[in-house]
């Protein structure tokens, strides 16, 4: 188990590089834009000035209540961040199982001695690491950035909280995309699913808050429980967190318990 | 065993038991079954017509209806043990991109629980021509030979109890052919149990004890080589001086082809009969060839060569 944990993190090594490093670098520019835009003031009135669907897209209808942490709080809603933990989410999850069958590499790999859902179990392991290794490094990155601009008023630890309920809405999408993964052997069709099903939701939740007549839309969508600012103004919501965890164990659970009973047939 | 696939019936009863220690050959053309077959063995794929997922041939260590055991273990829920006793050659050799030989041989080491190399690895990686040089390159590269040899050294380096090889000779080249014949005698001689599936009959006669022939997911025969051999026509090339006159009757034979002063029999009946009835004729050459597993292939899946053999006295048939 422990061989396949560490031969899927290795697998991943210069693609995860190379996105913590963008991470970390954007991170550290997101800081010092803060005051390019002349502050919590300059920004209040950059977004007075911004169309409604903008700020509901950044879940910035309120305001920055928090100043400088929740101006940060409010950026890690940047589809940058949504796009590099989904997509690594949803990309490991192909290639735990359907890429494996596809690729017919899971003859050779699944005929030694280990159960399934261990094999699995690696698998969801190494990916939680991955996410985890790229939201240190955008904290990591937020805290380089602070450091180096001087700006005062950030409170590092509920941005980590933030990323704390990011971490939990990848690992929501990591477990259905490794929930279809398990079901299929195809992961090319897997990642265009998963990634279809995570756009639905996201110009769901978007919908849902602009238009009130699509309101109730907002709540079957993972994207609806990921509220930067939410938490930057109140802490982390337990509802929030219980529903994207419960989504990701799920998810997990089931596709545990699919892989376990499956033909392999590619 | 059975085996559907939505509407395909990929199998549609198996029934065959390999004894310890034996070469099983598992014959069949390409769709027949050999492939559904072999993964039913490793716990890849889950036969039919069990319903709670645990047989009833606990017992004895048989398979009962619709299960298939393997070491006296269920093949879907012993999985895991089996396949610590077992070694496996796919048919489709395929490898992570990212591995170097070196690096899946250790991969797939580790995962069988060896914290170093396995104990056949070295022999291994002799005697099949894999060099160091090779395997520090990225299997990415290999030839489709060279990644069989590599899978074959993954498959045999832990020295299994069991072997279960689909299509092993597939790809390789003939030195390293006998190399891998060799190596099976061997394993075969200090106990190991080998299945493998082929298309390729000569590597079935050449290492097999006993086979099985499957067509349309049905086993159709199943017995030793000599044993499927008896009763089967065998082909003798006879060249004549000069071409007979009128027709050419031989009893016990057919014609099957005639070019010139050459012409091919099917051999059937006693041969004695036929050697008589050629002493007619002035012979050049004469070649009884060995009943090849080709042949009986054709018996069983291609037509019935043999059997109008069988019955009467050769008679030339222009259209044969």
């Amino acid at each position: 188990m422990r061989s396949v944990f560490r031969q899927s993190l290795l697998s991943y090594r210069i693609s995860l590089s190379v996105v913590s490093a963008s991470l970390f670098g954007i991170s550290v520019v997101l800081v010092a834009t803060f005051d390019a835009f002349g502050g919590v003031e300059g920004m209040e009135g950059l977004l007075a000035l911004l169309p409604e669907s903008i700020r509901a897209m950044l879940k910035a209808q309120g305001g920055f209540a928090t100043e400088a942490t929740g101006y940060i709080g409010m950026q890690y809603r940047h589809p940058f961040y949504l796009l590099s933990t989904s997509g690594f989410a949803i990309a490991m999850a192909s290639g735990a199982v359907a890429r494996e069958i596809e690729r017919s590499t899971a003859l050779m790999l699944l005929a030694v001695p280990l159960a399934r859902w261990r094999y699995l179990a690696a698998k969801v392991a190494s990916m939680v690491v991955v996410i985890v290794v790229l939201l240190v490094a955008v904290w990591a990155g937020t805290g380089a950035g602070v450091a180096v601009t001087g700006l005062g008023g950030v409170d590092m630890l509920t941005l980590a909280r933030v990323l704390v309920n990011l971490l939990a809405l990848a690992l929501a999408i990591g477990g259905i995309a490794t929930l279809l993964s398990s079901l299929s052997s195809d992961g090319g069709h897997v990642i265009s699913v998963a990634a279809g099903v995570a756009a639905a939701m996201f110009f769901g939740d978007f919908l849902a808050t602009i238009w009130s007549p699509a309101e109730l839309v907002g709540y079957v969508s993972l994207f609806h429980y990921y509220d930067p600012l939410g938490v930057t103004q109140s802490g982390l919501a337990v509802r929030d967190m219980a529903v994207l965890l419960g989504v990701a164990v799920a998810g997990f659970g089931g596709a545990l318990v699919a892989f376990q009973r499956r033909d392999i047939a590619a | 065993m059975r085996k559907a696939f939505g509407d395909v019936q990929a199998l549609r009863g198996v029934d065959l038991t390999v004894e310890g220690g034996e070469v099983f050959g598992f014959l069949g053309p390409n769709g027949a079954g050999k492939t559904t077959t072999i993964r039913i063995l490793m716990g890849f794929i889950r036969a039919d017509g069990r319903s709670d997922g645990r047989g009833n041939g606990r017992g004895n260590g048989r398979a009962q209806h619709g299960e298939a055991r393997v070491l006296g273990l269920d093949a879907w829920r012993d999985t895991v043990e089996i396949k610590r006793r077992t070694g496996f050659l796919p048919d489709l050799i395929s490898i992570g991109t990212g591995f170097t030989g070196r690096a899946f041989l250790d991969y797939i080491a580790r995962l069988r629980g060896f914290s170093g190399p396995p104990p056949l690895q070295r022999e291994l990686l002799d005697r099949l021509e894999l060099a160091d040089s090779a395997l520090a390159r990225r299997v990415k590269g290999y030839s489709t030979g060279m990644a069989k040899k590599l899978a074959l050294v993954q498959a045999m380096q832990h020295d299994p109890e069991l072997l279960i090889m689909d299509e092993p000779t597939e790809a390789l080249d003939p030195l390293i052919r006998q190399v891998l014949f060799e190596l099976l005698r061997e394993a075969r001689a200090r106990g190991v149990t080998v299945f493998m599936s082929s298309h390729i009959l000569s590597d079935v006669e050449e290492i097999c004890e006993r086979v099985a022939l499957i067509r349309d997911g049905r086993i159709v025969k199943a017995g030793s080589v000599e044993d499927l051999r008896e009763g089967r026509a065998r082909t003798m090339v006879v060249e004549l001086r000069t071409p007979p006159d009128g027709d050419f009757v031989v009893p016990g034979a057919q014609v099957l082809s005639r070019d010139g002063t050459t012409l091919r029999l099917a051999v059937k009946g006693d041969v004695n009969d036929v050697v008589r009835a050629l002493a007619r004729y002035d012979l050049t050459d004469l070649v009884y060839e060995r009943l090849s597993l080709d042949e009986l292939f054709l018996d069983f899946y291609g037509g019935n060569r043999g059997d109008g053999a069988a019955a009467g006295d050769a008679r030339e048939d222009p259209g044969a």
